[in-house]
């Protein structure tokens, strides 16, 4: 099997690398709302739908509706990329404000109530106002970045993977900075016993409306990558209560109250989601999969369980033995690429193939069953954390 | 060690909110509440209803008032669901999120024995709750009685993940496209006043719907088990003490939760198409009519059902005509926006709806919260009767 | 403000819950650097009462001041930036926060805890934050808490919790401090420092005002003793004169 990276791999891990981001943005913000501040936000959806039409509407050129073929959409300000981005940070924003002020003082479960409803009814707008929001059609001919500079589709799907890492690393050290602040502090003081620290005064409304605001601005830049990444909208599709409830999994599972939880997980998702994807795609049937198709998953996985191991691992092996870190590393390498290996011989029966992605989802709902009833700090535990000390904890 | 106090113990509860260790204490005596204010709160969604239907027969004539029946009807079809989901909550504590599921498979299970094994849809409707009474079991028992005593999340976590589940099983098993029951659903019959109701999406629905409600009544106030509901539902420690087995009547519940689901399934899968989304899609109708009568209450999630199924039609006519006239694009498909504000406002000013007891742990009415806040230091009188902080 | 100038002034405070009465016109004059015992069978209000001054409830009527600021009606937060601190009964410390991170949180204006002040003045902040710790440090080693600064607060024990809340209660530099029971599960020898503890403080300077039912503690440690009863203050004054009343013995076993 030889190991070769074609351009097209490059394009595909490149796919990989942003819409792992963009989920991970996601799940940081809720991380903020729920991880740090016990805010049970259900309506991620509609956070995310804003970030992406805002940009989508920002970034698009004029184009006229059509009669009987495209009911039209609000737009035409051809704005570039980081003005989108802004404007999509500052709608989420104002919509999480306007949302919290009369919610946030409800019990989770009221929260995630009124929340779900909100992304509900948000999808119905977005569906039926065909003037303004091009309806179920949704927007196209979203220009990708960067478009006077000429890149080729494959550089451009490159440069997508790099801006949104980017803004992942800067939102996540953003976050480590504010995180580790007295102003932290407060929210997970307002986490543990909102009546205490109260009297003890802190305002802990306000405490709490910032850190769903912030949450929001970020799940709405997030949507704004989303767009610039497929080049299209529509509320079909992808903001869906399926989504909200995906970026719960990916919380869930890598660990909330934690920032690298959170990425975790959302990036250990998006691969699973990908995987099976393209095993669906080429397992079984009359497909069988090449060598190179193996190999882009192998890539794909190696590097990804290389970050990940790093992630989870190192904080608690960096002081003990680097063989050890290493044997395992490479132990769990070769099982995944056996793995992936034996799809060449493996054929799916097609029943099983159809459902591929049920099946998929149904394992998601499995693994939130279990991690609720028997790990519910996710992977990825919580640690004391230290605010600004010298002191060693 | 605490030395003797020369004091004679007289319980009084104070309104201590406790949040985050997770105690709900019960403030107010209930016997003290007057009972004309209940009887009040009770009419007062209803008076609004019949006047809106005043409005509408006089704006609208005919169109106004067949709304209304539309709306009896669609209240049928969410009573038995906002029954069962407002029992188990006040029992278990928790918002089902696969309740819409539960619907589902119920509607589905139906299909199965009334399409695939081309039975009469009577022995569907004889089948789909006693399967789904299994399902409610199977999932207590494995699932959710390990989560007890974590608090409200936790299961609502977790039954999200149960709806991912059941959801896309159903999918799995009987594929996505839309489906229908093989029954007559299309003629309607005239009514007096230019009126008109079709047989089984309409009359059965509404006369199943009624019967329900009567049996859940009858079961509730005459039967052991369902005074035992009730109690547990009110406060599970007290009810315990008086003997209930709380094992028993959890069970219980959840076997008339998900049967009341499957019944209710069954009639979404007479007015809508069958498919994998149909209990979700109308999960959000349930949860406006279950906090509208208040988490616990049979009759409150009637008396919600009612409304919100009223109120949701009824806004049809007048979403239309701001279609035609204000520019609002495919207007009626917002009916059930009139449903979420219904809930918003509910949750911001009795988030214990109108037969619910005690205010909420962690629940202030958010705008007698937001008057607290804006008045000013020093040099005023305190406003009569406002809570603060939570 | 003079010694016999008191701090705290209750006029006509009224809270009903339902149809019960819970305080019901009471009129209370706590004077500074004292400690001022507030007792009374269950049931009388005490609770209440402090729970609306603290600003957990409002009132329905009457008025609270705080030497010439009028604090009725005010949310938590604001009553502890006027100067009034509540501890509870049974300690709520913020468990998985260290000790230290519990007292510091108390401080009351902490340009670090404003998000905005993160952004533009970093530094300003990181100061404060060396400066409350020192702070924080000091108070620990007054209530004797100091070893266990960074130990998560659920390690500790129950007395240890009862110190973290004073401790927590002189960090926000307050007039007055409201201990509601202070000595409820608490063991005698942990006791008998608490109290002696409270009176160091008040030699000090600071000013207690206290709930409680352990009567040997009441009589000989407070300055000053009011009795509450069905909602109304039934006695007040010295111990001695409270301790002869013949309504208070009523009270407490007729009630």
């Amino acid at each position: 099997m030889v190991f070769e990276v074609l351009p097209g791999d490059i394009v595909e891990i490149a796919a990989f690398l942003s819409m792992a981001s963009i989920f991970a943005l996601l799940t940081l913000g809720l991380n903020l709302q729920w991880g740090h501040t016990g805010l049970f936000n259900a309506g991620i959806a509609a956070f995310f739908a804003l970030g992406a039409y805002a940009a989508a509407i920002l970034m698009t050129p004029p184009s006229p509706p059509l009669p009987g073929v495209y009911p039209g959409h609000l737009g035409g300000y051809s704005m570039p990329f980081l003005v989108a981005v802004g404007g999509s940070a500052l709608l989420a924003a104002i919509a999480g404000l306007l949302i919290a002020i009369p919610t946030l003082r409800l019990r989770a479960d009221y929260l995630a109530i009124a929340t779900l409803g909100l992304s509900e009814v948000l999808r119905l707008y977005l569906n039926n106002d065909e003037p303004r929001t091009g309806g179920t059609y949704g927007i196209y001919q979203i220009p990708k970045l960067f478009p006077e500079y000429g890149f080729t589709p494959h550089q451009v799907e490159v440069l997508t993977a790099v801006v949104a890492v980017i803004l992942l690393v800067v939102v996540l050290a953003l976050l480590q900075y504010v995180g580790s602040s007295p102003w932290a502090r407060v929210l997970k003081a307002v986490r543990e016993d909102e009546d205490a620290a109260e009297v003890l005064g802190k305002d802990t409304f306000k405490v709490k409306l910032q850190a769903f605001v912030i949450g929001c601005a970020i799940m709405g830049v997030a949507g704004s990558l989303f767009t610039v990444f497929l080049a299209f909208v529509e509320p079909v599709t992808s903001f869906r209560p399926l989504t909200t409830f995906t970026v719960w999994a990916m919380l869930i599972l890598g660990g909330s109250g934690n920032h690298r939880g959170a990425v975790f997980g959302a990036f250990l998702f998006w691969s699973f989601e990908w995987i099976t994807v393209r095993v669906s795609l080429f397992a079984g049937g009359t497909a069988r999969p090449s060598f190179d198709q193996i190999d882009l998953m192998m890539a794909v996985v190696t590097i990804e369980t290389i970050i990940l191991l790093w992630f989870l691992l190192w904080p608690r092996w960096r002081k003990r033995s680097i063989g050890r870190f290493l044997g395992v590393s490479a132990a769990i390498l070769a099982a995944e690429n056996l793995l992936l290996a034996s799809l060449l011989f493996v054929r799916l029966p097609p029943w099983l193939l159809e459902r591929l992605a049920l099946i998929r989802l149904m394992v998601v709902g499995l693994l939130i069953v279990l991690i609720v009833m028997y790990r519910p700090q996710g992977v990825i535990p919580e640690r004391l954390q230290t605010i600004w000390r010298e002191r060693p904890v | 060690m605490r030395r003797k106090a020369l004091l004679s113990v007289r319980p009084f509860h104070g309104q201590m909110r406790e949040r985050g260790r997770g105690r709900e204490t019960d403030a107010r005596p209930r016997s003290v509440t007057p009972r004309l204010r209940r009887t009040l709160g009770l009419l007062a969604p209803l008076l609004v209803l019949l006047g809106v239907l005043a409005v509408s027969v006089v704006l609208l004539g005919a169109k106004g008032s067949q709304s209304f029946i539309d709306g009896a009807v669609t209240a049928s079809v969410i009573i038995p669901g906002a029954i069962g989901l407002s029992l188990l909550y006040g029992i278990r504590k928790f918002a089902n999120f696969a309740h819409g599921e539960l619907m589902t498979l119920g509607a589905f299970v139906a299909y199965f024995v009334n399409v695939q094994l081309e039975q009469s849809i009577v022995l569907g409707f004889l089948t789909a709750p006693l399967v789904l009474a299994f399902v409610g079991i199977a999932l207590e028992w494995s699932i959710f009685s390990k989560l007890e005593g974590k608090g409200p999340v936790a299961a609502l976590v977790a039954s999200i993940g149960v709806s991912l589940i059941l959801q896309n099983l159903v999918a799995a098993l009987w594929g996505t496209d839309f489906k229908v029951y093989d029954v007559p659903l299309a003629d309607t019959i005239p009514l007096p006043g230019g009126h008109r109701i079709a047989p089984i999406k309409g009359l059965l629905t509404l006369a199943l719907g009624a019967t329900f409600v009567l049996s859940v009544h009858f079961l509730l106030t005459r039967t052991t088990l369902g005074k035992a509901m009730r109690a547990t539902s009110d406060n599970m420690e007290l009810a315990r003490t008086t003997g209930i087995r709380a094992r028993r009547v959890i069970l219980w519940t959840w076997v008339l939760s998900a049967a009341l689901a499957a019944v209710a399934g069954i009639l979404i899968g007479f007015s809508r198409d069958i498919r994998p989304t149909m209990g979700f899609d109308l999960l959000l109708l349930v949860f406006a009519a279950v906090i509208l009568g208040g988490i616990g209450s049979a009759y409150g999630a009637m008396l919600g059902g009612l409304v919100i199924g009223l109120a949701t039609e009824m806004s049809g006519p007048y979403l239309d005509w701001l279609d035609t006239n204000a520019g609002l694009v495919h207007g009626i498909a917002y009916k059930p926006v009139v449903a979420f504000l219904i809930m918003v406002l509910v949750l911001l000013v009795r988030p214990q709806g109108i037969l619910g007891g005690k205010r909420p742990a962690g629940g202030t009415g958010a705008v007698r919260w937001l008057r607290s806040r804006l008045v000013s230091r020093g040099g005023r009188s305190a406003p009569a009767g406002v809570d603060h902080g939570l | 403000m003079r010694p016999e100038e008191p701090i705290l002034r209750i006029r006509g405070l009224r809270k009903a819950f339902g149809g019960i009465r819970a305080v019901d016109g009471v009129d209370i004059d706590v004077a500074a650097k004292t400690i001022t015992g507030l007792i009374g069978p269950n049931g009388a209000g005490k609770t209440t009462l402090f729970n609306m001054v603290c600003g957990l409830y409002a009132p329905d009527d009457g008025e609270i001041w705080l030497g010439d600021h009028r604090i009725d009606g005010l949310p938590p937060h604001l009553i502890v930036q006027e100067g009034i601190v509540k501890t509870w009964q049974i300690p709520r410390e913020f468990r998985n926060l260290p000790v230290l991170d519990n007292v510091i949180l108390a401080a009351r204006a902490h340009p670090g805890e404003q998000l905005v002040n993160l952004l533009i003045r970093p530094m300003s902040s990181r100061r404060t934050e060396r400066r409350l710790e020192r702070a924080a440090l000091d108070i620990l080693q007054i209530v004797g808490l100091a070893e266990l600064a960074e130990e998560p607060a659920k390690s500790l024990s129950g007395g240890q919790k009862k110190l973290l809340e004073l401790a927590r209660a002189l960090m926000t530099d307050p007039q007055l401090i409201l201990l509601d029971e202070p000595m409820a599960g608490v063991n005698p020898v942990l006791a008998t420092r608490l109290m002696a503890l409270i009176q160091s403080l008040r030699d000090a300077g600071h000013t207690f005002f206290l709930i409680e039912h352990d009567m040997e503690v009441v009589m000989s440690r407070c300055d000053r003793i009011i009795v509450m009863h069905e909602g109304r203050k039934i006695a007040e004054g010295l111990p001695a004169e409270v301790r002869r009343d013949p309504a208070v013995l009523e009270s407490y076993l007729g009630g």
